[in-house]
C-alpha cells in the first residue's frame, strides 16, 4: 500500500512545509541583534532555520529516495492511495511542524511540541501555553508566535488543498485528495477541474486574510498581531498571541471585525466565490447558510438573555458583545474568547457544550460536524416518519432545491454514529485520568470537533498543560480524526484496506 | 489558458472522450440524464458532471456558454445534439461539434443542413469506422490505412510475422536495398507502446509497423514486408447495425456479401434496401451456422455489432476456421491490448476514431496547424507550411540534422509528393508531414514556422 507514488507526493507536502517555516525566521530576524546567542530573538531565529533545513532536506532527500524506486511505474493516483497520502501527509507535517517549538528558547518537551503542532495544523486551537509547567504564550518570543498562527494558516485551507494547487497530480486520485481534506459530505468543485478549484479556494483564502489583516491594522493592532489574528481567524482555528486571548486588546471595534469574519470563514467558500467572481449574492438563497445564520442569532439571544437573566451582566452593554462574540467563536469552531463563559448560567452552558458538535457550514474552514449533516439527518428522520404514516408514498430528501442521493445520506448517517461514538469513548478514556465529567466530555468534543477552550479545566482562561501526556497524545489523535472527518483515518484502521 | 469543453452525452463515445480530454489540461463539464453514467464519470474523471436532459434550456443555462470553447453533443439521439447544438450556440458557446448517425444531414440535398442548428463540425463515428473498415478490405492484410493529402499519400500500418523477410533488418538496411520503393517508417508499435523509429532501429516479429508511402506504391509497401494483399471474394459481416448496413451497401455490387444479424425483426426490416447481400437470420457465434454458411471460403470477416464481447469471440471462431483478414469492431479501449495479442488482424472502433476526429478539430483549430491524433497508438501528425524565414532554412540545416523523435513522412512540392531520403531537400513553401509524439508539437513548429 506505501507506494513510492505517494511518498513523493507527501515528500513535496513536507518540502513547503520546510519552505513555510522562512516567513517566521524573518519575523525573529526582524527584531535580532546578529550573531548574539544570548539574544533570544536571534536564538529562535537559528531554531527556525535549523527546522526549516531540516524539513526541506527530509522532504528532499524522500523525494530523490522514492523518485528512484517509483521510477517507470504509472502516474496516476488511484482513489485508495488517497487515504493513504492525507493521513500520512498531516502526520509527518505536524511531526515536522513541532520542530520550531523543540529547538526554541523557550522549548517544549516532545509530547508539549507535538501538540501544540497538532492543535495549530489542525486548527483547534487548543494549548498547553499558559501555564506553570510550560510557559505564558507572551513569553514565547515574536518568530515562533508567528509560526504558531501560521501552521493554523496552512491547516486552515489545508495543505493537501495547496499542493494539489500547484503540483501535477494526475487522474481521479486529485480529487480523492481534495475530498478527504476539503469539509462536507460532498466536496462540490466550484470549476471543473479539482487544480483551478483549489487555487481558487487559496486565492479566496488568502485574500480574505490580508484583507482582514489590513482592517485589525486600521483599528489599532500592529502588524504582528493583525496578521497573526487574521491568520487564525480566517482558519476558525484560534490560537492567540496573548494569554487572554481577543479580550486583551479590549476594543470593541476589533471583537465586532472578528465576529464578522469568523461568519465569513466558516461560511461555503463556493458562496464567497459567486459572489466575489460573479457578483451575485446567494448567500440566503443557500438553505445551509440560512439556517447556520439563524443558528447563530438564536444562540446569541439565547445567551444574552440567560446571561442577563440568571447571570452576573445585570443588562450592560457588554452582555449583548460578549453573548454574539462567544456563540460566533464557538459555533464557527474558532475558539477565541472575550469571556469566561465558565462563570455563565447552567443554560447558557448547555448550549456552549452542544455548540461543541454543531460546526459551521460545508465547504469552509470550519471543525466539527459542519451544519449541512445535522440537517441532512433531520430530514432523514422527517422522511422515516412520513414513511411511517404513508408506507406507498415516495418522498425524496432534497437539500435546496436539489435531491440527495441515498449514498451521501447514508454516508451521512455513518458519519455521525462514527462521531457520536468516538465522541462515548473518548470521553471514557479522559475519565481515566481522573478528570471530573464535565471536563472528561469536553476535552473529547473539544478535540475532535477541532475548537479549542472547552469546559471544566479546559475552559477559556485555563491551558490544556495540565493534562497527562497520554491524554495529550489521546487528543492529539482525536483532532486528527476531526480535521480529516474520521473516515480518511479510519479507513486505515479497517483490515479489508490492507488487503491488496 | 485551459479550454474549456462542454460535452453532452456520457455513453461510450462521450464518456471516452472525456477521459482522453482529460488527460489534457482542459476543463470538461459533463451533461447526461442518466445517472448512473454520472456517476461513473464523477467517479472516474476530473470534471464537472451535470444531471439533466442535454437538450434543455434550463439545463444549458445553468453552464456558462458564453466562456464554453467547444460544444460537443454526442449523445446517440441525434435530435437531441441537434437542439442542444442550437441552443449552446445560440447561448454563446464558441465551436459546436455535433456527433450524428444519420449521413442525411449531410446530404447534398438535404433541407435542413447542419448550419441551420449552427453546427460547426459534424462528426459520424459511424461513417467513420465504415470508411476505415472498406479501406482495410479494399487494402488486404495492412492493419490500419489513413490517407492524407486528399489520397496521394498512405499510412499503412502492418503486422510483421515471422516469415516477413524485414524482420531483423534496420530502418536503414532495408531503405538502402529497396531504392526504388520510396516509403518512410512513421511508428512502430511494440508491446503495447508505440515509437518513432531512428534508422538504426531493427524490425522484430510482431511488431505492428507504420509505413508513409505514395498511394500508388502501398502494393509494392505489402510485398516488401511480406504480406502481399490478396483477392477477396467472401465477405461475411456480422451485425446489422448501422455500420454493417453502411458496409454491406457500400460493397454489395463487388464482392459476396453474408450478413448475419440476430434479430429477426431487424433482419426483415432492412432486408430490401440490401438487395445485393444475403441477409441470414441467427447467431453469429453459433459454429453450425458459421459452418453451413462455408466460413471456411470467406475472405474477410467482420464483427460490427453493439455488443464487443459478440464480436471479439465471433472473431475468434472465425479465425479459428482460417479467415485470412478479421475485422473486428470495439466500442471501448478496455480490451485493446488483450485482442492485439490474440492474432485479430485489425481493430476499428467508433469511438476512437470520434476522438481522432474531435482532438484533430480542436487541435487545428487551436493552434493553425493541421494536426491529426491517432488515440489508439498515442500519436500525432502534423501537417505544415515551411514558413521562407523558419529555422531550419536559416540555419541550413539538412534532413539528417532533424531530431531523432519525429518522422518526417513527406513533402509536398507544387501537389507533388515527394517521399524523402537522406538526400532530399526541404525549400520554403513546401508542405510537409510529419509524425511524432504529442510531446514534439512545438518542437517541431519551432523548426519549420
Amino acid at each position: 500500500m506505501l507506494k513510492a507514488k505517494n511518498l513523493n507526493i507527501i515528500s513535496f507536502l513536507i518540502f513547503f512545509l520546510g519552505l513555510s517555516m522562512l516567513p517566521s525566521s524573518l519575523w525573529s530576524l526582524s527584531s535580532a541583534s546578529f550573531f548574539n546567542y544570548s539574544d533570544r530573538n536571534f536564538f529562535d531565529f537559528m531554531a527556525i532555520i535549523k527546522s526549516s533545513s531540516i524539513t526541506c532536506f527530509s522532504g528532499a532527500f524522500l523525494y530523490f529516495i522514492t523518485r528512484f524506486l517509483g521510477k517507470n511505474k504509472k502516474n496516476d493516483l488511484k482513489e485508495k492511495d488517497g487515504f493513504i497520502i492525507v493521513t500520512l501527509g498531516w502526520l509527518f507535517c505536524v511531526l515536522f511542524s513541532s520542530l520550531p517549538y523543540y529547538f526554541s528558547s523557550t522549548p517544549l518537551s516532545f509530547t508539549n511540541s507535538f501538540f501544540e503542532s497538532m492543535s495549530g495544523l489542525t486548527t483547534t486551537g487548543a494549548t498547553i501555553l499558559g501555564h506553570s509547567s510550560t510557559f505564558q504564550i507572551e513569553e514565547l518570543s515574536i518568530g515562533i508566535l508567528f509560526w504558531r498562527s501560521f501552521t493554523q494558516f496552512i491547516g486552515g485551507m489545508g495543505i493537501i488543498v495547496f499542493s494539489i494547487a500547484i503540483l501535477p497530480i494526475l487522474g481521479i486520485g486529485g480529487v480523492q485528495l481534495f475530498r478527504a481534506e476539503v469539509a462536507g459530505p460532498v466536496a462540490e468543485k466550484i470549476t471543473p477541474r479539482v487544480k483551478q478549484t483549489a487555487k481558487l479556494l487559496w486565492g479566496i483564502y488568502v485574500g480574505l486574510v490580508l484583507f482582514q489583516a489590513l482592517i485589525l491594522k486600521f483599528e489599532g493592532m500592529t502588524l504582528f498581531d493583525s496578521l497573526c489574528h487574521s491568520f487564525t481567524t480566517i482558519a476558525t482555528a484560534g490560537f492567540s498571541t496573548k494569554n487572554a486571548s481577543i479580550a486583551a486588546f479590549n476594543s470593541t471595534t476589533i471583537e465586532l471585525t472578528i465576529i464578522v469574519f469568523m461568519i465569513i470563514a466558516a461560511t461555503n467558500f463556493s458562496l464567497h466565490y459567486l459572489f466575489l467572481a460573479k457578483g451575485r449574492f446567494d448567500y440566503f438563497k443557500d438553505e445551509e447558510f440560512k439556517i447556520y445564520f439563524y443558528i447563530i442569532i438564536l444562540v446569541s439571544l439565547t445567551l444574552f438573555l440567560d446571561i442577563n437573566l440568571n447571570g452576573t451582566y445585570n443588562w450592560s452593554p457588554n452582555s449583548i458583545k460578549d453573548a454574539i462574540f462567544t456563540t460566533t467563536s464557538l459555533v464557527t469552531t474558532t475558539g477565541f474568547s472575550t469571556a469566561d463563559f465558565e462563570s455563565f448560567p447552567s443554560l447558557s452552558k448547555m448550549c456552549i457544550f452542544f455548540l461543541f458538535f454543531l460546526g459551521g457550514t460545508a465547504g469552509s474552514t470550519t471543525g466539527a460536524i459542519k451544519i449541512i449533516r445535522t440537517m441532512l439527518i433531520f430530514k432523514y428522520l422527517s422522511y422515516e416518519l412520513k414513511k411511517l404514516i404513508h408506507p406507498q408514498g415516495v418522498y425524496s430528501i432534497k437539500i435546496g432545491k436539489s435531491v440527495v442521493s441515498d449514498d451521501v445520506v447514508k454516508n451521512t448517517l455513518g458519519f455521525y454514529l462514527f462521531y457520536i461514538f468516538i465522541f462515548v469513548c473518548t470521553a471514557i478514556i479522559f475519565s481515566f485520568f481522573e478528570f471530573d465529567m464535565v471536563t472528561s466530555l469536553s476535552i473529547a468534543a473539544s478535540s475532535i470537533g477541532n475548537i479549542g477552550p472547552g469546559l471544566g479545566d479546559i475552559g477559556p482562561t485555563d491551558s490544556w498543560g495540565h493534562l497527562p501526556s497520554l491524554a495529550k497524545w489521546m487528543s492529539t489523535f482525536c483532532m486528527l480524526l476531526g480535521r480529516l472527518e474520521i473516515f480518511t483515518v479510519m479507513i486505515l484502521f479497517s483490515k479489508t484496506f490492507w488487503r491488496t | 489558458m485551459s479550454l474549456r469543453i462542454v460535452i453532452v452525452g456520457a455513453g461510450q463515445v462521450g464518456y471516452n472522450l472525456s477521459k482522453s480530454l482529460a488527460k489534457k489540461d482542459y476543463s470538461i463539464t459533463v451533461v447526461d440524464n442518466d445517472e448512473n453514467k454520472c456517476l461513473k464519470v464523477k467517479n472516474a474523471i476530473d470534471a464537472k458532471v451535470v444531471l439533466g436532459n442535454g437538450a434543455s434550456q434550463r439545463i444549458l443555462q445553468k453552464i456558462d456558454m458564453t466562456d464554453v470553447d467547444y460544444f460537443l453533443a454526442l449523445t446517440s439521439l441525434d435530435e437531441i445534439n441537434l437542439i442542444a447544438s442550437k441552443t449552446a450556440k445560440t447561448l454563446g458557446a464558441r465551436k459546436v461539434i455535433a456527433r450524428l448517425r444519420s449521413t442525411e444531414f449531410s446530404h447534398k440535398n438535404s433541407i435542413l443542413s447542419p448550419e441551420a442548428f449552427l453546427i460547426d463540425h459534424v462528426c459520424h463515428p459511424e461513417k467513420a469506422a465504415h470508411e476505415e473498415i472498406e479501406k482495410l478490405i479494399r487494402r488486404t492484410s495492412a492493419v490500419e490505412v489513413v490517407n492524407f493529402h486528399n489520397d496521394k499519400i498512405t499510412l499503412l500500418g502492418i503486422k510483421l510475422e515471422n516469415s516477413s523477410p524485414l524482420v531483423g533488418r534496420s530502418v536503414s538496411n532495408v531503405k538502402l536495398a529497396n531504392p526504388f520503393i520510396n516509403h518512410q517508417t512513421a511508428v512502430i508499435f511494440r508491446n503495447d507502446e508505440s515509437f518513432v523509429p531512428h534508422s538504426d532501429t531493427i524490425y522484430n516479429k510482431d511488431d505492428v509497423v507504420y509505413f508513409i508511402t505514395r498511394t500508388e506504391d502501398v502494393e509494392l509497401i505489402q510485398q516488401l514486408s511480406g504480406k502481399p494483399s490478396f483477392d477477396v471474394n467472401n465477405i461475411m459481416i456480422v451485425g446489422a447495425g448501422k455500420i454493417g448496413r453502411l458496409l454491406s451497401k457500400s460493397l454489395q455490387y463487388d464482392y459476396n456479401i453474408r450478413l448475419i444479424e440476430k434479430s429477426k425483426t431487424k433482419a426483415e426490416k432492412y432486408n430490401p434496401s440490401l438487395s445485393n447481400t444475403l441477409m441470414l437470420v441467427g447467431n453469429a457465434l453459433d459454429p453450425e451456422l458459421l459452418e453451413s454458411e462455408n466460413i471456411f471460403e470467406m475472405d474477410c470477416f467482420i464483427a460490427a455489432t453493439e455488443d464487443e464481447q459478440t464480436n471479439i469471440m465471433s472473431c475468434l471462431l472465425a479465425k479459428d476456421y482460417g479467415v485470412k483478414q478479421v475485422v473486428v469492431h470495439i466500442s471501448t479501449t478496455n480490451y485493446i491490448k488483450p485482442i492485439r495479442r490474440m492474432g485479430i488482424d485489425a481493430i476499428v472502433s467508433k469511438n476512437v476514431s470520434a476522438v481522432n476526429e474531435v482532438f484533430k478539430f480542436i487541435h487545428t483549430d487551436q493552434q493553425e496547424i493541421e494536426i491529426s491524433r491517432f488515440e489508439d497508438i498515442d500519436i500525432d501528425s502534423i501537417e505544415l507550411n515551411v514558413t521562407p524565414n523558419c529555422k531550419y532554412l536559416r540555419k541550413k540545416y539538412s534532413i539528417n540534422d532533424l531530431p531523432d523523435s519525429i518522422c518526417l513522412g513527406a513533402v509536398i512540392r507544387d501537389s507533388k509528393v515527394i517521399i524523402p531520403n537522406s538526400q532530399s531537400k526541404i525549400l520554403e513553401n513546401d508542405k510537409i508531414l510529419v509524425f511524432l509524439k504529442p510531446q514534439y508539437i512545438s518542437k517541431v513548429e519551432n523548426i519549420f514556422h
